[in-house]
């Protein structure tokens, strides 16, 4: 009993403890959350396996950032407990990214069934990610204090110092496949970039003081002050030249073609839309009317047919009618010249989204084909 | 310590079991397709909502602009949209993409299927995801969570805070 209470007093003098608990407790916390304010299974998913990668990148961060921190800022307050506390931090970080890549593998991937099916575009980031797993794991499982003394110090030192090749696999399998990093200019990839940025020039600091200091003669202070300048400013700079000269920051992630068409969609929705069958494509001019201008007959609905070489085909017979999504409710089309179509007079036409249906015959067959667009006001 | 970790592990473990049959990757035969929606996975009815869909084809014969594909849309079993859907010059070879306006809050299976233009080229597939639409405007039958859960949730987020408060304290007293 009083061993029990004696290690208890012991635990609750340790950093580590309270932050071991604290991961366990995070864990927990946020899986009930998301159960009780997400609704749908799969989105439920989709949030737990983010939230835990946040936070697995958050513990990664501060046991990054407790070297130079702490080294530069040596009168730091909570600098001892911050230091011990490391190892603790570094295994959390591993404990969140296993549940991240746990919820990930068997919530969203289907498990060992679905390896053979990820698409090549997400096998590369998904590689990094589990490169950064398979470091946080050693990293984890040599945090004993048993351990460092079974490998000496500075052999365990050296070994924990691939927590850096986990940082840098872990920046290029967020920047790639996260979604919340599809556009560089949102504020949590500039916050993200901003950090990882503060990091480098903290390192890079606490690397010419370690350099000034071992090499004083040859490496004289001034030199120093400069380089520690000139990192800053160009960290500096990586960060603000994209938001002042550019409109969109590029991105490499393999969703910023996705996120770019859907704001291209939203924003400027004119341009021309295309259905296909086996053997036609049906192309509508743009993809966005406006209701007064089609009743007031001022602007048609232009319609193009080609062949599966492009080439532009001209069926006969050909009739067209437009089919709300909303109610099913159909609206007759006048035909005019060159497949070009008008709101016939006195229809009943509301705004929202409908489904084009052209008609028409070629070479003796009967065909409909479909394609949507949205009546604005 | 290493109680504590070992404690972890097995915590882990158990939330694992949280997360299963949530898939975004879903299969048919030779056939898988990852769907991302924008925005942000989680569509808002009223607002149109772009269905990304990168696929895998274990037999290495699909290719988006060879496909007839036919985007359909279902509530509760009825068919609210079915509309061919063509290759994009902005997505790779192995990428589908469509847009749809969700008209009000539900439950909506999307499914994306298609067959070679050219017969025999690649295996016709049919991929469905289950895409719930919880904002927006109209109603859904809403899954109220247990008052237990709840209790339990709230006081689970206010016992760590409140026991590092205490041990602060104390420790400023001493």
């Amino acid at each position: 009993m009083s061993r029990s209470l004696d290690m208890w007093a012991r635990l609750k003098r340790n950093s580590r403890f309270y932050v071991l608990v604290g991961s366990g407790w995070l864990s927990l916390f946020i899986l009930l959350l998301v159960v009780i304010l997400i609704p749908g299974r799969t989105v439920q998913t989709i949030r737990l396996e983010q939230l835990y990668g946040f936070i697995s990148l958050g513990f990664l961060y501060l046991a990054l950032l407790a070297t130079p921190l702490t080294k530069i800022f040596a009168s730091f307050r909570y600098r001892e407990e911050y230091l011990h506390a490391r190892r603790a931090i570094g295994v959390s970080a591993f404990y969140f990214a296993l549940l991240h890549a746990s919820v990930t593998f068997f919530g969203q991937l289907d498990g060992v069934k679905g390896l053979e099916f990820i698409p090549p575009n997400y096998t590369h980031p998904l590689l990094y990610g589990i490169g950064a797993l398979v470091i946080l794991f050693i990293m984890a499982a040599t945090s004993l204090d048993a351990v460092v003394d079974f490998m000496g110090f500075n052999r365990w030192k050296r070994l924990h110092r691939l927590v850096y090749i986990a940082g840098l696999l872990v920046v290029l399998h967020v920047y790639i496949i996260g979604t919340h990093f599809s556009n560089g200019r949102t504020w949590i990839t500039l916050l993200i970039g901003f950090l990882t940025l503060l990091l480098f020039v903290l390192e890079a600091i606490r690397l010419i003081i370690k350099s000034q200091a071992l090499y004083a003669k040859r490496f004289p202070l001034w030199l120093a002050r400069s380089l520690a300048i000139g990192i800053g400013l160009l960290a500096v700079g990586y960060l603000l030249i994209p938001l002042l000269f550019t409109t969109q920051a590029k991105s490499s992630n393999i969703h910023a073609a996705h996120e770019q068409l859907a704001a291209g969609n939203d924003s400027q929705n004119n341009q021309s839309v295309a259905a296909t069958d086996s053997q036609y494509n049906l192309i509508l001019e743009q993809t966005t009317y406006s209701k007064a201008k089609l009743t007031s007959g001022s602007e048609k609905l232009n319609v193009s047919l080609t062949d599966k070489q492009n080439q532009l085909v001209t069926p006969e017979n050909s009739n067209a009618v437009l089919v709300s999504r909303t109610d099913f409710s159909a609206v007759a089309l006048v035909s005019n010249n060159d497949l070009g179509f008008s709101i016939a007079k006195n229809a009943n036409l509301n705004q929202g989204d409908y489904d084009l249906y052209l008609s028409f015959q070629l070479n003796g067959q009967q065909k409909t084909i479909g394609v949507s667009l949205n009546v604005g006001p | 310590m290493r109680r504590l970790c070992i404690a972890l592990i097995i915590l882990s473990l158990g939330l694992l079991t949280q997360s299963v049959s949530a898939h975004v990757l879903t299969t048919d035969g030779n056939i898988g397709a990852v769907m991302h929606i924008s925005p942000d996975d989680s569509p808002v009815a009223g607002v149109p909502a772009h269905f990304f869909f990168s696929f895998k084809d274990t037999a290495n014969e699909f290719y988006a602009s060879g496909c007839s594909c036919d985007f359909v849309v279902k509530a509760h079993g009825q068919q609210i949209l079915d509309q061919h859907i063509t290759a994009s010059t902005e997505f790779s070879a192995q990428e589908l993409g469509a847009t749809f306006t969700f008209p009000k809050r539900d439950v909506y299976q999307v499914t994306m299927q298609g067959k070679p233009l050219v017969a025999g080229t690649f295996q016709p597939f049919s991929l469905t995801y289950d895409v719930r639409v919880d904002k927006g405007s109209g109603q859904i039958t809403e899954r109220v969570p247990s008052p237990y859960l709840v209790l339990g949730t709230v006081v689970l987020g206010l016992s760590y805070p409140s026991w590092i408060i205490s041990v602060v304290r104390k420790r400023r007293k001493t």
